[in-house]
């Protein structure tokens, strides 16, 4: 094994995820030394160990490796030692009601509401200063007035994402699963209206969206960059869609030039309503399309640890309806249908496997096998989050900004889920990935950062209280409740009145 | 470099639209492929470009055995004619390989058969074949302890205890 030339182990290694990485560095000197010569190996392991996927709220691609690494190590030096910047530069919250989406550190809040209806409104986009990824803080109104229950980032947080709804028949289906009601009728071919009240909290897991092709475009996910304004579609997933890319944008539809059409999807099934996969999907269309390959791309799914990646599928593809997808819970894999034939008769068929991470699905429930204990935080941070735990959790203060983790052993009759209501996706992922190998977690009552660590690393497990700053404190004593956010670049605290609920002053303090 | 020698060209048939290449195994057999087949691999791919530049063609030495490269020759085969993005010398390299189910059942080999098919496919630069052969290595030691992993991989440990106490040690590298 060891006679293989450096590239080669470079190669095996880099298709290790981290914790393979380090125990392979382990058995001996030379996979140890030769771990030390590639900078983007330790890059990966300190990912890894930080709860993060390459792709995914990172130090930006511009940077070299080792620069990214340095940026990354005094991130976490600073999670470490809780060496916070104080930045106040949310302007304007006073009145505000809860932002309607948080996503690492941008956030949404409903502004200038419609008269005709609470739910239509302009949303106001904030996003905080970030060291590690480079970023400036910055507002934005979007100028559109949507339904606010529509809002949505994505995870990678420069995109926001909102599903438009005309209100044509035979359009697809939009449905809830995050509501208390099943939608009995989430699964025929009429438009739903979500119902009054229904939480969107997550892009790629709450929807069902379906589409037609290649009947008229219906309802897709609209996919705009609010940073620069709206039609470039701008993204970390490595592109195999050759050539420069032009994007028309339609008000139903989302072009990606004059051939090619960017679908949206999420593949779920019946069964396994928590197994759900995201996907864009480039089809060709108009003259030739039949011999031309389609792409398709995993979206990056933070929370399940799944990581960007294209899929070219060879020509003589028709066109490309959900459908075509099955879901196979047992084994965790998405089959493409249906098989193409090959000009020699072989047939194929592609297979997208979700690695076992999945385990850790929709940041908010896992699954995990008989005789295995999982450690799930459950108390929620905000007051977003509180809505959708209402069956699990009791009802709790939204500000109320005290979290526990609780051990929970998973019966015999599983699987079994449990539902995590933890907002901060680091936490989550952790215990995702501890649960994963059946181990446990222990963190204090009362810990407000923390950091499960992860086992088989050498890497510390980090558990701080965080002292409440000043101006938070003072909020405090005045009788008034604060409720905090943990975002991944800092913690948000937020003056909350209670009954009203509604946010008079908001200090974000980051890295 | 493996050594090329000269032959006659009647030894390799050049005319015509698919042209044949000669290659030659470490256990000296002789095996004729079509260039279409075999231009995944970018060393081939280079070797022909130099046959076309000095107009003379010569049989490519290669320095695994005829199983290996027989192995590789049914790999370059099956995908002959598909467009795999690594492969692609001017599109950036994925992060990952894709998985290709093909290749799954194709590597389910024994570990040294696996072993030479790396190696033959990074000799012949076919960047595919090495990323489904370094993922399926990767399968056999994912989630393996490091005892276990020293197991599979043959390798002695040679840590001395005090760095195997002291893993921050070994961190400084």
């Amino acid at each position: 094994m060891l006679r293989l030339p450096h590239e080669i182990l470079l190669n095996i290694l880099e298709d290790l995820q981290f914790k393979d990485v380090l125990a392979c560095r382990e058995t001996c000197r030379r996979l140890n030394t030769l771990f030390f010569t590639s900078i983007s190996l330790q890059y990966r392991v300190e990912l890894g160990a930080c709860g993060m996927i390459d792709g995914v709220r990172v130090p930006p691609h511009n940077l070299g490796v080792d620069k990214r690494l340095e940026r990354l190590k005094l991130h976490q030096e600073a999670w470490r030692t809780l060496n916070w910047t104080e930045y106040s530069g949310i302007n304007h919250l006073a009145g505000r009601l809860h932002p309607l989406a948080v996503a690492g550190t941008a956030l949404a809040f409903p502004s200038a509401s419609d008269p005709t209806s609470p739910y239509i409104c302009q949303v106001l986009v904030s996003q905080l200063p970030s060291i590690l990824r480079g970023i400036e803080d910055e507002q934005r109104v979007l100028t559109r007035r949507i339904n606010q229950g529509l809002v949505r980032f994505d995870l990678l947080q420069d995109l926001y994402i909102y599903m438009d709804m005309p209100l044509r028949d035979r359009m697809g289906y939009l449905s809830s699963i995050s509501t208390d009601e099943p939608n009995p009728s989430a699964h025929n071919t009429g438009l739903v209206k979500l119902p009054r009240g229904a939480e969107v909290l997550d892009l790629c897991g709450d929807y069902t969206l379906e589409s037609h092709f290649p009947e008229p475009y219906g309802e897709f996910a609209l996919v705009r960059n609010w940073k620069t304004g709206a039609i470039e579609f701008e993204t970390t997933l490595a592109s195999p869609v050759p050539g420069p890319i032009r994007y028309l944008w339609t008000y139903d539809g989302c072009f990606l030039d004059e051939h090619h059409i960017l679908f949206y999807i999420a593949v779920e099934n019946d069964e396994s309503p928590l197994l759900s996969l995201p996907c864009l999907v480039v089809v060709p269309f108009g003259r030739g399309s039949d011999e031309a390959p389609f792409y398709m791309f995993q979206l990056p799914d933070f929370m399940r640890g799944l990581v960007s990646c294209g899929l070219v599928l060879p020509g003589r593809a028709t066109g490309l309806h959900p459908g075509h997808f099955r879901v196979d819970p047992d084994e965790r894999i998405i089959s493409l249908l249906p098989t193409m034939q090959r000009a020699d008769g072989a047939s194929h068929h592609f297979v997208i496997d979700i690695p076992m991470q999945a385990l850790i699905v929709r940041a908010r429930a896992c699954v995990a096998a008989p005789g295995q204990h999982l450690d799930v935080p459950w108390d929620a941070w905000g007051p977003a989050i509180t809505r959708i735990t209402r069956r699990a959790a009791p009802e709790r203060d939204p500000g109320m900004s005290v979290s526990g983790m609780r051990r929970i052993s998973v019966a015999d009759e599983a699987p079994y889920a449990v539902t995590v209501v933890d907002y901060h996706p680091r936490r989550v992922a952790r215990a995702g990935a501890a649960a994963v190998r059946g181990a446990c977690v222990d963190v204090p009552e009362r810990a407000y950062a923390c950091d499960a660590g992860v086992l088989r690393t050498h890497l510390p497990c980090v558990v701080a209280e965080l002292p409440l700053p000043e101006g938070p404190a003072r909020s405090m004593r005045q009788g008034r409740t604060v409720g905090v956010w943990l975002c991944e670049d800092g913690v948000l605290f937020a003056e909350i009145i209670p009954y009203v609920r509604t946010i008079t002053n908001i200090w974000a303090y980051t890295i | 470099m493996p050594t090329i020698v000269s032959v006659d060209d009647s030894t390799v048939p050049g005319e015509g639209s698919s042209r044949l290449l000669l290659l030659v195994s470490s256990d000296n057999k002789h095996i004729v492929v079509e260039e279409d087949i075999m231009s995944r691999s970018r060393f081939i791919s280079k070797q022909v470009e130099g046959f076309e530049a000095t107009s003379q063609r010569h049989a490519i030495l290669l320095p695994f055995s005829s199983f290996v490269l027989n192995k590789v020759i049914e790999y370059c085969s099956h995908y002959r004619g598909y467009y795999l993005l690594e492969d692609d010398p001017d599109a950036a390299p994925p992060g990952r390989s894709p998985v290709r189910e093909w290749d799954q059942e194709f590597l389910d080999v024994d570990r040294n058969m696996l072993l030479r098919i790396i190696k033959a496919a990074h000799y012949l630069e076919i960047k595919s074949l090495v990323g489904s052969c370094a993922r399926a290595i990767a399968d056999m030691i994912r989630g393996k302890t490091t005892e276990e992993m020293r197991e599979i991989l043959g390798v002695e440990n040679d840590f001395t205890p005090e760095e195997e106490h002291s893993p921050s040690s070994k961190c400084t590298g």
